[in-house]
């Protein structure tokens, strides 16, 4: 049996770039996202709670910087900030077919996006996620300075285009109180609703240099999104850097689960009852894992952790969210089912595309259909609306 | 079923602060004295069956701000000498999860330098 949403979309076409847009005229300015939270727009069902958007190349954020670091990006050669470490198994780690005709790298056009994923998935709400070294230099005034025009350039050519956008931000975090600085600029803006943060950046997010940043982030409501990746040597993920791509594709899911941990250990979420976390891109299979473990390691080890007076996995419920792609594909998909179960919550997953990456889920085909229609009701929006305050 | 009034041990067997391991009939019992105060618990843990006796009785640290550290109980917590659980001597609950973790408890009375325990 088909279930609604793989009977919503017509076959792929050979060319996208044929089909009719499918939406009316979606272009807003206007202040469309209530962070305080309205009741949530029962015409929403189907929100991507991943999506990437680009710059063309570093000269799209001149006009957004002070003299000072044109002149020093021009002198210096700086291109883009933060390169990976690992040869993708594609050029730019997209889909083949998301590499606009006029040149620009994937998800850099936004009227490509519009047209190849947003109309042709019928996306109600996608949450920008912008990658960009920024905020891995070293030069903390440097990083500060780029992640500001970033996040400029985003909300003026992205975020404020498209009312179905929300938009993440990037922080300058190794100084935190320039990333407060940047909070405080933009965090009240109607079309943020995030910052971007990665899984691989040489610290753990719940220590304490942090909580001066993730205050502010309370303050504005703003989710911390930690996303796959980053352009730090990548060792969160047991100590020693991976020798391939598919072995860090892979693995950073014990990157994102070394946050949680940190999250929760450092009590983040009880200096900071209402922050949020998005683990964005990890996947989402080890969780119950862990919150049995950490919940275990809690019995034994809460007197060097007073401040946890509940257990681990009720906080994990309560404050964190883990997008859904790469969704795992077990051989038999019902076990994805009773993993999902195992979460104690039907809350927890965000359904995601990673548009336009080459790990890519299908709206159509990712989730299986042995996954009841309430519950995929709840992966593919009402979780995302409830969490983001989507209106 | 009516409890017997079984005599556990002298009282002077248990020096105060102390914490004892005894049998009782046919139950192993942990005898822990505060005091004039005595309480007994079924020496085995809740979780994969320690004697609890085997650990250690100190004190617990309260739930507090980030990064505080406060002592509290001292001289009534009993951590299983295997995975640490804790168990407060007065009523023989979990700390983790007082509601519904718990190893049994038994009345105890003093009377003419002996600890007696309802069983
Ligand atoms: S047996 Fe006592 S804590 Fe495991």
């Amino acid at each position: 049996m088909k279930t609604n949403r793989q009977t919503r979309y017509p076959p792929v076409p050979n060319d996208l770039l044929e089909l009719p847009a499918k939406q009316t005229d979606m272009t807003t300015t206007t202040d469309q996202h209530d962070k305080t939270g309205m009741a949530p727009d029962s015409s929403i069902t189907l929100v991507d709670a991943d999506v990437h958007c680009q710059i063309r190349s570093i000269e799209d954020l001149m006009p957004y910087l002070p003299n000072v670091w044109q002149h020093y990006i021009h002198e210096s050669g700086l291109e883009n900030p933060g390169k990976s470490w690992y040869p993708k198994v594609k050029r730019s780690a997209a889909r083949d077919d998301a590499h606009p005709p006029n040149g620009v790298p994937p998800g850099s056009d936004l009227a490509f996006t519009q047209k190849q994923h947003l109309d042709y998935w019928k996306i109600d709400r996608a949450i920008m996620n912008p990658l960009y070294g920024a905020d891995f230099l070293y030069n903390a005034d440097l990083s500060a300075a780029l992640c500001a025009a970033y996040n400029d350039f985003m909300i003026e050519h992205w975020y404020e285009k498209d009312k179905r956008l929300y938009g993440s931000m990037m922080i300058p975090w190794r100084d935190a109180d320039l990333a407060v600085r940047e909070i405080e600029r933009i965090g009240s803006h109607p079309r943020i609703l995030q910052i971007i943060l990665h899984m691989t950046p040489e610290v753990l997010w719940g220590q304490r240099p942090f909580h001066p940043i993730w205050a502010a982030a309370e303050k504005h409501n703003l989710v911390l999104g930690i996303h796959w990746g980053g352009y730090a040597p990548p060792r969160a993920t047991g100590g020693a850097a991976p020798s391939f791509y598919m072995e860090f594709h892979t693995t950073e899911a014990l990157a994102a689960m070394a946050h949680i941990a940190s999250f929760v250990c450092e009590g983040v979420f009880q200096k900071f009852p209402a922050l949020k976390v998005a683990i964005i891109e990890g996947g989402m299979a080890w969780l119950p894992a862990l919150m049995w473990r950490l919940d275990k390691d809690w019995r034994g080890c809460r007197m060097e952790v007073p401040w946890l007076t509940e257990s681990p996995s009720k906080l994990i419920r309560r404050h964190i969210r883990l997008t859904t792609q790469p969704i795992e594909e077990p051989e038999n998909p019902k076990h994805l089912l009773e993993t999902i179960n195992h979460m104690g919550s039907d809350n927890m997953l965000l359904f995601a595309t990673d548009y336009p990456h080459w790990d890519f889920d299908s709206p159509a085909k990712a989730l299986p259909r042995q996954i009841p229609k309430p519950l995929q009701k709840r992966i593919f929006a009402d979780n995302a609306i409830d969490f983001y305050g989507l209106t | 079923m009516k409890k017997k009034k079984i005599a556990a041990l002298d009282l002077d067997q248990i020096p105060d602060g102390t914490m004892q391991a005894v049998r009782v009939g046919r139950r192993n019992l942990l005898m822990v004295r505060q005091g004039h105060q005595v309480y007994a618990l079924r020496n085995i843990c809740a979780h994969q069956g320690a004697r609890i006796s085997d650990g250690v009785l100190t004190c617990t640290r309260r739930g507090g701000h980030v990064g505080e550290y406060v002592e509290e109980k001292a001289g009534r917590i009993i951590r299983c000498p295997w995975h640490n659980w804790e168990y407060d001597a007065v009523d023989g609950s979990a700390l983790h999860d007082p509601k519904h973790t718990r190893v049994a408890s038994y009345q105890t009375v003093v009377e003419d330098g002996k600890v007696w325990v309802m069983v």
